[in-house]
């Protein structure tokens, strides 16, 4: 899903430059604050940029390794001066300093990159230099400062060379030192005449002191919330400026957790905008589309080709979305002016055959005028949370909102270049805003619950006379797990396919052998997708004597792609502070039956697990039917995002279902029959 | 037959095959195989043509054509943006077509705006180092069943008037027809290695030059497999270069590295600072390696993609970062500051053997130091930060070049005594009749695993080192509390690691009726050796471990009383000239004590195919369910 996480990311780096704080943590890794218990301290003035013995105090005075046992480094200032013109153009001065306490803390901050985008920013790093423990200053040499594309657009793939960082590499940094940045940033305005904002108060460092001013017309008045906690704000006006500031002091550090929401979801920040509502942006939104969603002859004919033996509304939506999603590759370049939010043309799309989310967004909106259904571009955050109370531009992804007949809207995602399914099942819980001509509000779409985000793992399992076993299983899914399995199927190259579960079927049995691994074709999103494969294992069975025992195949969850991960890799964490990131509302049913040797009866099952917790449920079952051993699993969350509460919900989860793995199927052999038998 | 013009005559017609004419790259792509062919992979490569040429005023080109032929999505992804890696400062480079053909044979042309030059993902840390860009075509409308059409001509700027290289025959995706050309001044020669090829160069005079031809058909794909040699050793390939031996090869590097190993008065009154009171050399030796490794930021460049020349130690000193290249001549200006004998070596970090017959640098990606003692050679290397001092991390056991001033010789890289990988893990409590264990793991490291235990927990807070043995123990059991645990100091590189941990785990007893089922556990860290369990049911490469190893597990539990013993698993014990294999198992009914000990020695690094089955069986046995469970009875 890197991918569905696109252009419109970007301007979180390019519109709001001090994101920095949040860029570098990417470098690394995600984070949140715990900030509710703690009110914000009583900020002191910030000495001035130029003011040295000031600076050298306040690494003094910052304190060390004693003091903040679990930092790598600290923030000691972040000021930040913003001026903003009619136009939307606007001038950032960012003064910061950065003391090192960790060797990890001098690896991670002895290089500095700071991202711009060659036809918005003019960047003037107007001083670098580290401050020695002992007071010393140390300029960076000029060659160490360099010029460089980012990593991260191109992870993307967007190979776009506008899109760049400078790099400062910060000579002699030893733990203890601390290094100072002053930049200037010169950006020309993405949104006409208006300005947009997000701002970190909180990173993975505990930050110390942190003023930003925005100074703007009056008549561009800001709307702007603090998420997360709070922060000393004060405004004041003259001379038809107003300048908004922000301070704080002492602010805790992040966390880090495996597999955690964005950083930015439970950060301390400001989010500022200067757009009166959510509609006022869908119209300029709209705005920005205004004559991209064309058409020429060679589209229409493509539309007729493709929606010739198309019976009903659905299917030709659905032909059209397959078209877009597949046929047009996820890829950004010759990104023009305003191209971070504007899209290209249609027919521009259509025939270069590439594009990023919005591009493709507006393609498929032209395909599907063609056919008489009604569209709209869809701005959606995926990885984030929507900030309801201020409207801004900093959505992540754009989508496609399609108008049935029957006035129904359903959501469907062209760049998902697998999703199978009338509607995605991910939008469920998150925010839109639909770009319209007359202006929309922001949306909030309802649940969609586990139940169409299912993976099915149906498997037919013989307990042999030799203590070996032998199976079938068949795995397939819906909603946003037949998009992972069909992700998986592309992803992995044909030949490794076996071997992905080979490798997971030694958390059945470390003797298994997967065999005639099959999988119908993952792009053929009309068909369903399906993964077959059969196996065995020997030396499964332990012979105690009089008892034959084994532990239930299927309830490892072994073959289980989609669930294998969140069991093994997520929950070994005692507490979470916060969220776990897991894209979408998903489940996992589980159906196996099994044969036994003849002659033996059962005389031991796993005792059954039936558990509902919070936004979770697992029901185990094993049971006898007809002489085969019947297995069902059925585990659920409710919960893209999931809360502490909920991953303490998780781990019961997890708990119960380990026991239910470690327990055994006793069999005993039958007594044999007297011979004559009796009458 | 000097006559330039006779000469460019003469390369443009040799050169004439490898540049198809538009018709002619209709015709190839007309030649693409249908993907049923090819089932298993992603794409094909229909035909690659590279050739390398040298000119009598020792510039160098390369002329690359290229015909790709996607199947899939998948290698849609993989292969639609092209990228041309180029030196700026040492290279330019001309595309000279890039254009898809799609099933139907029209042609798209990739448009300006989709050719980029962008920084390599994998230089982000050490852009200040490398002039390495990559040029990126984009390639447009690109399906399954679409051909990708490459031509660009890579031209020196300099004149480096020798030439070398490595050329893969073999990758991830079918060959169906590969040329290489190397064109030289006649008088020049090459040496070369054709290495998984059945072919040899043909070799034709054409007016002034040697035009050396290989060619190659029908190149199967390399299917990678989990803990396999890199594709690089796998895959066919072929070495040349036209320097006459390995000193002509070094000469440049060397230059500059002697240039910038001399030490400045800094680096004299450094070294002498760091050994002062120094009671041995050996002692002087990690005094000054432990700063070069722990205090001197690692820019983790591949040796040679940034050139060939090495900043002064001063520089390296005063900037406290450096390269593989420039922490070696910091580290060899100390310890020559401080009287020791050092010299460079050059090293493969991915164990690929070097052709020691063709005398090329592109062999090596890595930088060590040897520094002399007696009549042996001990070796250091200078980014191993979070390893035991001495202990040589995937190049054990390989060859390497051992620069010296007057000459280049090749070595035998051996990690110092005592560094070899050993993972010795106990696990020992006391079982109540709830089912509760309560118990200490010990767990002592050497080599490899002490290398992962550090690297674990070396850059850990205090907390973040609670929580990795809270977690740990999920392993044993869920929820098991973790009590006590000690670390040795891991900043200290001289003394292997050691942990130990106290737990109470819950319900480690499940109770079923009256029997009582106890799961023997896995080691008990990851960097112990949890992940080395071969999982794939046959291999067609070799299994490549991290290292020669030895790893050790004792499980010892007292049985509360009211309980008997219903089932231990049976011992077994295997040897094979690989390594040796031990489990057994033992009741002390006087004590009430269950033990079970499991070891492995593994005394080589590659697994063939031949002996993988019977490997995993034996490393099987380990886990078989009637090994690692044991059954008690309430009496």
């Amino acid at each position: 899903m890197d991918r569905t996480i696109s252009r419109l990311t970007l301007i979180f780096v390019f519109l709001a430059l001090p994101l920095a704080a949040f860029t570098r943590q990417a470098q690394e890794k995600p984070a949140r604050p715990a900030l509710q218990a703690e009110p914000a301290a009583k900020p002191a003035p910030p000495p001035g940029e130029d003011d040295l013995p000031a600076l050298l105090a306040l690494v003094r005075q910052a304190g060390g390794p004693e003091k903040y046992p679990e930092a790598n480094a600290l923030v000691i200032l972040d000021k930040e001066h913003i001026v903003v013109r009619e136009n939307g153009e606007f001038t950032s001065r960012q003064h910061s300093l950065v003391k090192v306490l960790t060797d990890k803390g001098r690896k991670t901050f002895a290089a500095r990159k700071i991202p711009y985008h060659r036809r918005y920013n003019t960047v003037h790093i107007l001083r670098a230099r580290v401050i020695k423990k002992s007071g010393a200053v140390m300029d960076v040499p000029p060659e160490a400062i360099k010029d460089g594309t980012m990593e991260e657009t191109q992870q993307m793939n967007i190979l776009e060379e506008n899109f760049r960082r400078w790099s400062v590499a910060y000579p002699n940094v030893e733990t203890g030192d601390s290094l100072e940045i002053l930049v200037e940033t010169v950006s020309k305005p993405l949104i006409k005449d208006h300005f947009n904002y997000v701002a970190a108060f909180q990173s993975f460092e505990p930050r110390l002191a942190q003023e930003l001013t925005i100074v703007a017309p009056a008549s561009r008045p800001l709307k702007q919330v603090v998420k997360n906690g709070r922060v000393d704000f004060s405004r004041t006006e003259r001379d038809g400026q107003v300048a908004y500031t922000w301070k704080i002091a002492h602010v805790p550090q992040l966390k880090q957790e495996v597999g955690m929401a964005s950083p930015a979801d439970v950060a301390l920040k400001l989010v500022a905008g200067t757009f009166s509502s959510w509609a006022e942006l869908s119209r300029y939104g709209h705005s920005l589309n205004h004559g991209k969603v064309d058409s020429n002859d060679l589209m229409k004919a493509k539309v007729r080709e493709l929606t010739k033996d198309c019976r009903t509304e659905e299917e030709k939506i659905l032909a059209i979305h397959r078209y877009v999603s597949q046929k047009v590759r996820y890829m950004g370049s010759s990104m023009d002016m305003g191209a971070f939010i504007e899209p290209h043309q249609a027919t521009y799309t259509f025939e270069k055959q590439y594009g990023v989310c919005r591009d493709k967004s507006i393609l498929m909106m032209a395909m599907l005028k063609e056919i008489g259904v009604e569209s709209f571009d869809t701005l959606i955050n995926i990885s984030q949370r929507t900030e309801t109370e201020v409207p801004t531009i900093f959505f992540e992804h754009a989508i496609c909102a399609v108008v049935l007949k029957d006035g129904r809207m359903v959501f469907m995602d062209p760049t998902l270049e697998l999703s199978s399914s009338f509607g995605e099942t991910y939008v469920g819980d998150r925010y839109v805003l639909l770009l319209d001509e007359r202006g929309k509000d922001l949306l909030r779409l309802p649940h969609v619950p586990a139940e169409q985000s299912l993976v099915f793992v149906r498997g037919e399992t013989v307990v042999l006379p030799d203590g070996g076993l032998e199976g079938k299983v068949r795995l397939s899914g819906r909603g946003f797990s037949d998009f992972g399995l069909r992700s998986i199927g592309k992803q992995v190259p044909a030949y490794q396919f076996p071997m992905v579960f080979q490798q997971l079927g030694t958390l059945l049995a470390p003797t298994v052998k997967v065999a005639d691994v099959k999988a119908s074709d993952f792009s053929d999103l009309a068909t369903p997708y399906q993964i077959s494969f059969n196996y065995k294992a020997r030396d499964y069975l332990v012979d105690v004597g009089k008892y034959k025992m084994f532990r239930v195949p299927l309830a490892s969850y072994a073959f289980d792609v989609m669930s294998i991960g969140i069991f093994e890799a997520l929950t070994d964490k005692a507490e979470r502070l916060y969220p776990l990131f897991l894209f979408s509302t998903r489940g996992s049913v589980q159906e196996e039956v099994i044969s036994l040797p003849p002659g033996y009866e059962v005389i031991g099952i796993p005792d059954p697990v039936r558990l509902k917790d919070g936004p979770l449920s697992l029901v185990l079952a094993a049971g006898l039917k007809e002489g085969k051993i019947v297995f069902t699993g059925d585990f659920r969350i409710e919960q893209s995002n999931l809360d502490p509460a909920g991953y303490q919900s998780l781990r019961r989860i997890v708990k119960a279902l380990r026991r239910f793995q470690k327990s055994m199927v006793i069999l005993q052999k039958r007594a044999e029959p007297e011979k004559g038998g009796s009458q | 037959m000097r006559n330039p013009v006779w000469r460019a005559l003469i390369l443009s017609l040799a050169l004439a095959s490898l540049l198809p004419a538009q018709e002619s790259v209709e015709n190839i792509v007309k030649s693409a195989p249908s993907r049923g062919k090819f089932p298993e992979a992603t794409a094909a490569v229909v035909q690659s043509r590279q050739a390398f040429s040298l000119d009598r005023a020792g510039r160098k080109s390369e002329d690359y054509f290229l015909v790709l032929e996607v199947f899939n999505l998948t290698g849609r992804e993989k292969f639609s943006d092209f990228r041309i890696p180029l030196d700026k400062n040492l290279e330019k480079v001309d595309v000279l077509l890039a254009r898809t053909y799609k099933g139907n044979l029209t042609a798209v042309d990739v448009e300006k705006g989709a050719i980029n030059d962008v920084t390599p993902p994998y230089l982000a840390d050490a852009d200040m180092y490398s002039n390495l860009i990559h040029r990126v075509l984009s390639f447009p409308a690109v399906d399954p069943g679409s051909c990708l059409a490459v031509r660009y001509r890579k031209e020196s700027i300099d004149a480096p008037a020798q030439m070398d290289g490595i050329v893969r025959f073999q990758l991830e995706e079918p060959i169906l027809s590969k040329e290489l050309k190397v064109i030289l001044p006649a008088e020049k020669s090459l040496k070369y290695k054709i290495i998984g090829l059945n072919s040899d160069f043909r070799v034709e005079t054409s007016g002034p030059d040697k035009i050396y031809t290989l060619t190659a058909s029908d190149q199967p794909q390399v299917k990678p497999e989990e803990y396999m040699p890199p594709l690089e050793e796998i895959g066919s390939r072929v070495v040349f270069s036209t320097y006459t031996d390995w000193n002509e090869a070094c000469r440049g590097f060397l230059r500059s590295f002697d240039q910038a190993v001399r030490p400045t008065p800094e680096i004299a009154a450094l070294a002498a600072d760091l050994t002062k009171g120094a009671a041995t050399p050996d002692e002087k030796v990690q005094r000054l390696f432990l700063f070069v490794a722990k205090d001197v930021r690692s820019v983790k460049l591949p040796f040679g993609e940034g050139g060939l020349e090495v900043h002064q130690a001063g520089v390296v000193l005063k900037n406290r970062y450096g390269d593989w290249k420039d922490k070696s001549v910091l580290l060899t200006a100390l310890l020559q500051a401080a009287g020791l004998k050092a010299f460079p070596v050059l090293a493969n970090s991915q164990a690929i053997p070097v052709v020691e017959d063709v005398p090329s640098l592109k062999q090596f990606d890595c930088v060590l130091v040897a520094v002399s003692q007696g009549n042996g050679l001990f070796f250091l290397n200078p980014f191993a930060d979070k390893s035991q001092f001495g202990y040589m991390s995937g190049v054990d056991g390989t060859r390497g070049l051992l620069i010296k001033p007057d000459t280049a010789e090749f070595c035998e890289i051996r990690g110092l005594s005592g560094t070899e990988s050993e993972s010795r893990n106990e696990i020992v409590g006391q079982l109540d009749g709830r089912g509760d264990l309560k118990g200490k793991i010990v767990s002592e490291v050497t080599g490899i695993f002490d290398h992962w235990a550090r690297q674990s927990l070396m850059d850990s807070t205090a907390k973040e080192r609670r929580d990795f043995f809270v977690e740990a123990l999920n392993k044993l059991q869920e929820d098991t509390e973790s009590g006590n645990f000690k670390v040795s100091d891991l900043k200290d590189l001289r003394t292997p690691v050691k942990v130990s941990q106290e737990f109470l785990a819950r319900r480690f007893g499940i109770f079923q009726g009256k029997i009582v089922l106890l799961n023997v556990p896995d080691l008990p860290y990851e960097f112990s050796g949890q992940g080395l369990v071969p999982r794939l049911a046959k291999r067609q490469y070799p299994l490549r471990l991290p290292d020669k190893a030895a790893v050790s597990l004792t499980f010892r539990v007292k049985i509360p009383s009211g309980h008997k013993l219903l089932y231990i698993p049976e011992s077994f014990s295997f040897r094979k000239d690989y390594g040796s294999f031990d489990f057994s198992t033992a009741f002390d009914s006087g004590k009430s004590e269950l033990t079970v000990k499991k070891s492995y020695t593994l005394t080589i690094r590659d697994i063939l195919p031949g002996q993988y089955e019977e490997f995993k069986k034996m490393m099987d046995a380990f886990s078989l369910p009637r090994n690692t469970l044991i059954l008690l009875e309430r009496i």
